[in-house]
């Protein structure tokens, strides 16, 4: 699905992302762990092309993205949510799923054709994230864990091949998080292929079919959620040496 | 004579909500800080002006307003694409006291003379001289107009305008061009300053540099941000508010010396006192911060 060769990022001296190899499988879940500042959120912001990479590639279904402007890359399929979510503050829940479900790239004919009905897929949508809200409420007055579900429900009914989510957890109490691992569970059901970046082992434990381990930049662990528990350089890298 | 008085100030009404309806649409809507509005608005009443009076029909001028307008607009955005908030802002306030330079210091411009004996429009035969009739022009184009916007910020264009206000990059994560919206949002908010300059143009019949400058420039700024930021019906409550009020000066004879500056600091009181009872403008449903 995704194949990242030999990805180099570095910010001023510092080496965020350095020298990555990474095989994202499809239709399974991959959680990125790693220490503060390992490097997971640049690693997904050199995917989706928000930060433009030193060097390396990357290919999504065999066709190489490096190159395309972050916007086309979401259109060739990736989907992602942001570590501080990122919501459009003045849209309602409603207008956050309709620009999220428009992919017609026609902008002037939008202006003269009718508004599609996306009713139902909203409400399927809003079923399975579990929000429980009036549509019409704005993105302002959400809380902060409702704004967190809204975020990656934007992220699901995006049209894409793999979902990429950064820290969907975190800060949030122990009930939601239940209700978030449920919903990556059912995700996976349907044959969803998504990316985590998890801090928390526990939390992907069950969760993960891979688990790749971050430091300054590095892939020191790669392999299955049990080997990783008792991988001597995971424990390592978190609990230091 | 009264009657004539209130048709003259309808019509700048509705010259000044098509201007300023326009500018919401960049400003309110869109969230690009523009404050270049006034030189879209100086380019449509010169461009219309000058092709009319070398014989070009009142109807093509008019277009050609909007068009050249437009493509100020495009050009805007071209050289201000990657900025952003107070930086977009001094980028295209600058754009303004270049377009106000080139008018000054052009030679068909004319410079400071600037353009007398602009015509009156004549739209298939019929001469627009009257002020009445000249008004009935500017509601027919200021209704128009009003549907257009209307129609534009309820599309799902609109509420793509909204998502690129609200978080750029978040909404080129969900694979929109954000680039390509900015130039369609400033291409259609800079070809209705551009038409509203050329009523302007052909009404007031003579035009200079100082008409399209910084006290202009407050004026419109002023009328979007009374009536509210992303509201249409915003705008032309704010364009009544703004054009009428002063007018209300005139009647207690001062002498013009004192008449001038007074509206300056009726302007400034009237926004100073809408923002503090509503801090979003009469009818304004955003905040930018
Ligand atoms: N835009 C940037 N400019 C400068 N330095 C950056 C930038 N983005 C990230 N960094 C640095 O790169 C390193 C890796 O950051 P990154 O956000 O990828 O870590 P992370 O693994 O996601 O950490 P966390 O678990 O705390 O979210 C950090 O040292 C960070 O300070
Ligand atoms: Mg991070």
């Amino acid at each position: 699905m995704i194949k990242i060769k030999n990805i180099n990022k570095s910010f001023g001296g510092l080496k965020a992302v350095d020298g990555i190899n990474l095989e994202i499988g499809k239709g399974q879940i991959t959680a990125i762990i790693g220490p503060n500042g390992s490097g997971k959120t640049t690693l997904f912001n050199l995917i989706s092309g928000i930060v433009e990479k030193d060097s390396g590639s990357i290919s999504l279904n065999g066709k190489n993205i490096s190159r395309q402007e972050d916007f086309q890359r979401s259109e060739s399929g990736i989907s992602r949510t942001f570590q501080h979510v990122r919501l459009f503050k003045n849209l309602t829940i409603r207008e956050h799923f309709e620009v999220a479900l428009d992919d017609d790239k026609n902008l002037l004919k939008k202006i003269f054709s009718k508004n599609k009905d996306s009713g139902d897929e909203i409400e399927r949508v809003m079923r399975l994230i579990g929000l429980e809200k009036n549509i019409e409420t704005k993105a302002n007055d959400l809380s902060y864990g409702q704004r967190k579900l809204l975020d990656i429900g934007i992220g699901i009914v995006k049209k894409h091949d793999v979902l990429m989510l950064d820290e969907p957890v975190a800060g949030i109490n122990p009930l939601l998080r239940r209700k978030i691992k449920e919903l990556i569970k059912v995700l996976r059901e349907q044959g969803e292929t998504i990316v985590i970046i998890e801090h928390n082992m526990e939390f992907v434990m069950d969760l993960a079919d891979r688990v790749v381990c971050l430091e300054q930049g590095n892939v020191i662990f790669e392999g299955t959620a049990k080997e990783a528990q008792s991988s001597k350089e995971v424990l390592e890298a978190y609990l230091g040496k | 004579m009264i009657a004539n008085y209130f048709i003259h100030i309808l019509i700048l009404v509705g010259i000044y909500s098509i201007l300023s309806v326009s500018l919401n649409l960049a400003l309110g809507y869109t969230g690009l800080l523009n404050l270049g509005h006034v030189a879209f608005f100086g380019v449509g009443a010169y461009v219309s002006a000058l092709l009319n009076m070398v014989g070009v029909p009142f109807i093509i001028s008019f277009l050609a307003a909007g068009v050249v307008a437009g493509a100020f607009g495009l050009f805007l955005i071209y050289v201000s694409k990657k900025l952003k908030g107070d930086y977009l802002a001094l980028a295209t306030l600058g754009f303004a006291f270049i377009v106000y330079s080139l008018l000054l210091n052009l030679k068909f411009t004319r410079g400071p003379l600037g353009i007398p004996g602009i015509p009156k429009p004549e739209i298939f035969g019929i001469v627009i001289s009257s002020n009445l009739s000249y008004l009935i022009l500017v509601l027919v184009i200021g209704v128009l107009t009003f549907l257009f916007f209307n129609k534009v910020v309820k599309s799902s264009f609109g509420k793509m305008l909204g998502a690129l206000r609200d978080d750029e990059l978040n909404l080129r994560v969900l694979g929109k061009n954000t680039t390509k919206l900015k130039y369609y949002s400033m291409g259609i908010s800079a070809f209705f300053a551009g038409i509203a300059g050329s009523l302007f143009a052909h009404y007031i019949t003579y035009i200079d540099p100082s008409s399209f400058y910084m006290s202009e420039l407050i004026l419109i700024v002023t009328i979007v941000i009374i009536g509210g930021l992303a509201s249409i019906e915003g705008s032309l409550i704010g364009a009544f508010i703004v054009i009428l009020i002063p007018e209300v000066l005139r009647f207690f004879a001062l002498p013009s010396s004192i008449l001038g500056p007074m509206r300056q600091i009726f302007y400034a009181l009237v926004l100073i006192g809408v923002l503090w009872w509503r801090p979003k403008g009469i009818l304004g449903k955003v905040d930018l911060q």
